[in-house]
């Protein structure tokens, strides 16, 4: 019989009513897992069973904690008290009957579950090595070996590490303290070959070095050496190292003799599907021991999200596991490195190209598929970790702007986009409106609000609404991202197009004929050509209404939206008018003076237009800035218009 | 700067004032308009373009004041030719209905300006088979022009939509039997003494020549320049043209030409020689006659070389035979011009140059493009020259009965003008193409 760590009296849980689920494994991922069932309201009771003698605590700050970075204290991870959860510790599960749907533990108790959630985690794995049994030769998984290299550390002179991805680092930085020597033997040319590319790696190496790590790169341990205790390690290429500790961090075996012995289906890791199912109903496996087609995560991350997920799945129908993004971020002997996503050679069918940023102590690469990022590795602190983080995780579009931005600043989005705080009052924030930055602080300050009554007060995002992502990143609420607006940027497509034809396209000749008329009488018959040139007028005056829509706040009938869409079809018909009165023919004079003043009103136009068709996916005040300039230049261009227009209408009635 | 602001606005429309005021002035108070030159006008008018008000006439004035430009300078011309297609013909009520398919009322409604992409030949804006619309039925009536394109009537040396003296069919009939040469030419002497005699100002007694004291020692070559001359013969002196000696006229205008000679001075003005004098703009210089359409070539030293009467006629000498010739090569540098020499019409002149052939045998450019004309004046006919060289230009077959036939008959001139290699070449040799219109007339006679 296990220790009974709960509140509750044995008699209340035997009363429990079902569903009763019980979790196998306590680390971080189990306990995450607990925690979040409580949050969704888990009607049953919930039984949490550790084989560690020692209350449930976060596996992952063992490094720090050895390190001395961390007290003890913080290791401590606790499952939220409720009056339905029972933890039992140093109470290992030895058998589990899926067909009788209970477990049996190692004193010889069986408990019935109605859901099994397998969260048994991992094991380090050791190579079969000659002399692996020898004493000296460590593991690094659990709080026992924490203690043990925590008395190892202070008699040992030389301390072999070996493994040199997270683990290994890890431990050799915390095996450094009190002058002993760490050397790191890594079996590939890179240090964290899973995460870093050779870059990143060296860099990695380089400042370990200066800490004080030696390393011994691609070179594999064939055997250790020593009569009772560790003496030396004998290296692959000849090399032969003295030395007192050895200390394995070669990665890990999934814990599944459990489940194998049970019948479910393993492979690497457990089976789950994308409910977290294993082959048996009501058993589910998380964390380290599960294998989501084919792939075990041998990370913190990935196990705390299938947690979340199943809580969800098991409380009501929330989304299905898809399987998770591989982030690393931490820090290396006080080094950030970040690596997240598709980074390894392993996915070199789906890189097709990748963007690089060198300086002084900061490296960053980004991983690409066409103009999609997926991925990513940094070296050195990034302050744009949280938004690189989130366009990674949706495989988001990268611009060409942002990749020559990134090439000389190492920066990927705005400063604005990771620190809009940082921005002067003056910056505008809604160009309709125009509100500026200043006018939204003072109103936060004066009283605490959200989006809607900003609305209300300062008419921010009321005319186009594209500012809206802006707005509510200030306002840190969800921020709702527009999408592409594809109509728009369609009647821009056809504008440009005409555009070009009428630029590109000579003037069309005349007749060669009286016997077979032509077209030409279009643009060259007096009263056609009063027909169509009013009727430019016409179309250009009504695209007018657009430009009140936005200026006068009284104008408020029908969106913004169709407004601008009005516009540029109007113009559009404007353009197809063009051709028809002028023949393509720019002609000379005042006349070509007038025709080239529009064309560069409609291309200005087309520009800003094509900005404003992607502003509000992109939530950016660069983009804002950009398309203000272009709005600007739409309006200073337009200014000679209105008197070469009317010079040209009264030319033909003057002359 | 938010543009929402009254200011914003404000600042707009004040910054499109001077755009404003530019065009405004250009358009209203100068009397040159280039940046209201909507494009080239047609070779014929392109040195006068820029003065809109020639055509332009008034403001708002529509179709009726640039008709009465047209005809302001034209219709001289077109009454002499005996026009074929005149008004009256469109303005009678039977025609109408053709109207609507070119209204003929106007001359703009085939001879529109400034749209150099469209225009052809003689300055015309249609298609070139716009006989079609009106003589589409032609075949009914002559059924020798069955299966003969709409675009050959007028570029076959057939015929003309206004000038048709030289082609009409009883003409063609009457001279359709004549030798390629004739054996006398029918050249006339020029009579400017007696035109002039008829002005009145003609003086009496020997000039008596006053200069200023700082000419005195110029006036020498001069003088003797003018020793011999007709102007001498004629008792016209230095103070004749310079005026008196106080008030020294160095370089005389036309208008002092033209006090004796008016006729020339007058049809100078209607040619593209003089075209610019007759709208008081600068005298025309090669290069200004060079635009997008017309590439005649010009010997580059003397593109700049202004054109007044002194031009062509050394003042002092006034040496006709300069004038026929040598002044004309001293500009014109294109094919037919540098044919000439060696042509048979050069040879000839030569000839006379040595004194080996009456002047009237001999052929010089004067001969056909400022052809000897009888002029009616004063009850009396008198044979000047006529100074504008485009009144026998074109179209070329209105040369025929003025010039060609003086020497040659008319199936001969037919054929030889309607053949571009021999014009050329400045007609050396026979014509490479039969024109078939005589033998037609006579088919249809018989």
């Amino acid at each position: 019989m296990g220790t009974f760590e709960s509140i509750q009296t044995a008699e209340q849980i035997l009363d429990a009513k079902p569903p009763l689920i019980v979790i196998i494994g306590n680390g971080p991922v189990g306990v995450h897992f607990a925690n979040q069932l409580i949050k969704s309201g888990w009607p049953g009771c919930i039984k949490v069973f550790g084989e560690e003698a020692c209350q449930s605590y976060n596996r992952v700050l063992l490094s720090a904690f050895l390190n001395g970075e961390v007290s003890f204290d913080a290791l401590n991870n606790p499952i939220v008290q409720h009056s339905e959860v029972l933890q039992l510790v140093d109470c290992r599960i030895e058998k589990i009957e899926p067909a009788r749907q209970r477990v049996l533990d190692q004193y010889g108790q069986w408990y019935d579950y109605d859901k099994l959630v397998l969260a048994t985690g991992s094991s380090p794995h050791i190579p079969k090595i000659p002399g692996r049994e020898l004493n000296g030769v460590y593991r690094f998984r659990d709080m026992q070996d924490t203690e043990a290299l925590f008395a190892r550390r202070i008699k040992s002179r030389h301390t072999i590490v070996v493994g040199g991805g997270l683990l290994g680092l890890e431990t050799a930085k915390a095996m450094l303290k009190h002058s002993t020597q760490v050397t790191l033997v890594q079996h590939t040319p890179t240090l964290m070959n899973r995460q870093l590319d050779e870059e990143a790696s060296h860099r990695i190496q380089r400042f370990a070095e200066q800490a004080g790590i030696s390393f011994r790169m691609d070179q594999r341990v064939t055997s250790i050496g020593g009569t009772q205790h560790v003496e030396n390690v004998q290296l692959h290429k000849g090399d032969m190292l003295e030395c007192d500790s050895v200390i394995f961090a070669t990665g890990i075996v999934p814990n599944i003799e459990l489940a194998r012995a049970a019948k479910l289906k393993v492979r690497q890791g457990i089976q789950i599907d994308a409910h977290l199912q294993t082959s048996e109903p009501n058993v589910f496996a998380i964390g380290e021991c599960a294998d989501f087609e084919g792939q075990v995560f041998g990370l913190v991350g990935p196990g705390l999200e299938q947690a979340s997920v199943l809580a969800g799945l098991l409380t009501d129908s929330a989304s299905n596991y898809q399987g998770s993004t591989l982030i690393t971020e931490l820090k290396v002997l006080g080094l950030p490195v970040f690596s997240m996503g598709k980074v390894t050679e392993e996915f070199a069918g789906e890189i097709t190209h990748t963007w690089e940023y060198q300086a002084d102590d900061i490296y960053r690469r980004l991983f690409l598929r066409g103009n999609r990022v997926i991925g990513a590795i940094a070296i050195g602190s990034w302050e744009e970790i949280k938004p690189v983080q989130a366009a990674i995780q949706k495989e988001g579009l990268l611009w060409p702007w942002q990749k020559w931005n990134f090439n000389k600043t190492g920066r990927l989005f705005d400063d604005e986009q990771s620190s809009l705080e940082n921005l002067p009052d003056a910056t505008l924030i809604c160009n309709c409106q125009q509100v500026d930055l200043g006018q939204i602080r003072t109103c936060l300050i004066e009283q605490k609000t959200d989006f809607d009554t900003l609305q209300q007060q300062l008419g921010v995002s009321t005319t186009c609404g594209s500012c809206k992502p802006l707005v509510q990143q200030l306002l840190n609420e969800p921020i709702e991202q527009q999408p592409i607006r594809f109509s728009l940027l369609g009647m821009t497509a056809i504008a440009a197009l005409l555009l070009s034809v009428i630029i590109f396209l000579p003037a069309l000749p005349a007749s060669e004929s009286v016997q077979t008329p032509g077209w030409d009488w279009l643009w060259t018959d007096s009263l056609a050509r009063q027909i169509s040139g009013f009727t430019m007028l016409g179309l250009i005056t009504l695209s007018f209404l657009f430009s009140a829509r936005k200026r006068f706040k009284k104008f408020s009938w029908l969106s913004f939206d169709f407004w601008r869409g009005l516009h540029s079809f109007l113009i559009i018909l404007v353009l197809v008018t063009l051709m028809l009165h002028t023949g393509f023919s720019f002609g000379e004079g005042i006349n070509q003076w007038l025709i080239i003043n529009f064309v560069a009103i409609v291309l200005i136009g087309i520009g800003s237009a094509v900005l404003a068709s992607v502003e509000g996916n992109l939530a950016n005040t660069r983009i804002k800035q950009i398309k203000r300039t272009f709005v600007w230049g739409h309006i200073i261009t337009f200014w000679p218009l209105p008197v070469l227009l009317s010079y040209h209408i009264l030319s033909v009635y003057y002359f | 700067m938010k543009l929402t602001s009254k200011w914003g606005w404000a600042f707009w429309l004040v910054a499109m004032l001077p755009l404003s005021g530019y065009l405004g002035t250009q358009m209203f108070v100068q009397p040159q308009k280039p940046d209201f030159l909507i494009g080239q006008t047609t070779h014929g008018h392109h040195q006068i373009e820029l003065e809109c008000t020639v055509c332009h006439q008034t403001p708002f004035g529509g179709k009726e004041v640039l008709q009465e430009a047209c005809v302001s300078c034209h219709a001289a011309e077109l009454k002499v030719a005996q026009d074929s297609h005149p008004k009256t013909k469109f303005t009678d009520p039977r025609n109408v209905d053709r109207l609507e398919k070119v209204d003929a009322r106007y001359c703009v409604a085939c001879h529109a300006e400034h749209n150099e992409d469209i225009t052809r030949p003689m300055g015309v804006t249609m298609p070139t088979d716009y006989c079609f619309h009106c003589h589409q039925d032609i075949a009914e009536d002559r059924a020798s022009h069955e299966g003969m394109a709409f675009d050959t009537f007028a570029s076959s040396g057939c015929h003309n939509f206004h000038d048709n003296r030289a082609l009409y069919e009883d003409f063609l009939v009457a001279n359709a039997h004549s030798e390629w040469l004739l054996d006398t030419p029918a050249s006339s002497e020029i009579n400017v003494r007696s035109y002039v005699k008829f002005l009145g100002q003609l003086p009496e007694q020997a000039p008596h020549n006053q200069i200023p004291e700082h000419m005195a020692e110029s006036a020498t070559t001069y003088h003797s320049d003018w020793a011999g001359s007709a102007h001498q013969r004629s008792n016209v002196g230095c103070n004749s043209c310079h005026g008196e000696a106080s008030d020294w006229q160095a370089r005389p205008a036309e208008q002092v030409c033209m006090n004796c000679h008016q006729q020339e001075v007058e049809t100078f003005k209607r040619g593209k020689h003089g075209m610019r004098l007759a709208q008081n703009l600068s005298p025309m210089t090669p290069a200004q006659s060079m635009n997008s359409h017309g590439k005649l070539a010009f010997k580059s030293a003397n593109l700049d070389q202004t054109l007044t009467c002194n031009t062509c006629h050394n003042p002092h000498s006034v040496n006709r035979q300069e004038a026929s010739v040598a002044s004309c090569l001293s500009c014109h540098d294109d094919k037919h011009s540098l044919a000439f020499e060696n042509s048979p019409h050069g040879k000839l002149w030569q000839a006379f140059l040595k004194d080996e052939l009456p002047e009237a045998q001999a052929v010089s450019c004067a001969t056909c493009h400022l052809p000897r004309i009888e002029v009616e004046q004063f009850n009396e006919t008198f044979t000047l020259v006529q100074h504008n060289q485009n009144d026998t230009l074109r179209p070329n077959e209105k040369m025929i009965r003025p010039v060609c036939m003086d020497c040659h008959g008319l199936t001969f001139a037919i054929d030889a003008l309607a053949d571009e290699t021999l014009i050329v070449n400045n007609f050396a040799g026979q014509p490479g193409r039969h024109i078939e219109s005589v033998d037609l007339a006579l088919k249809r006679v018989r």
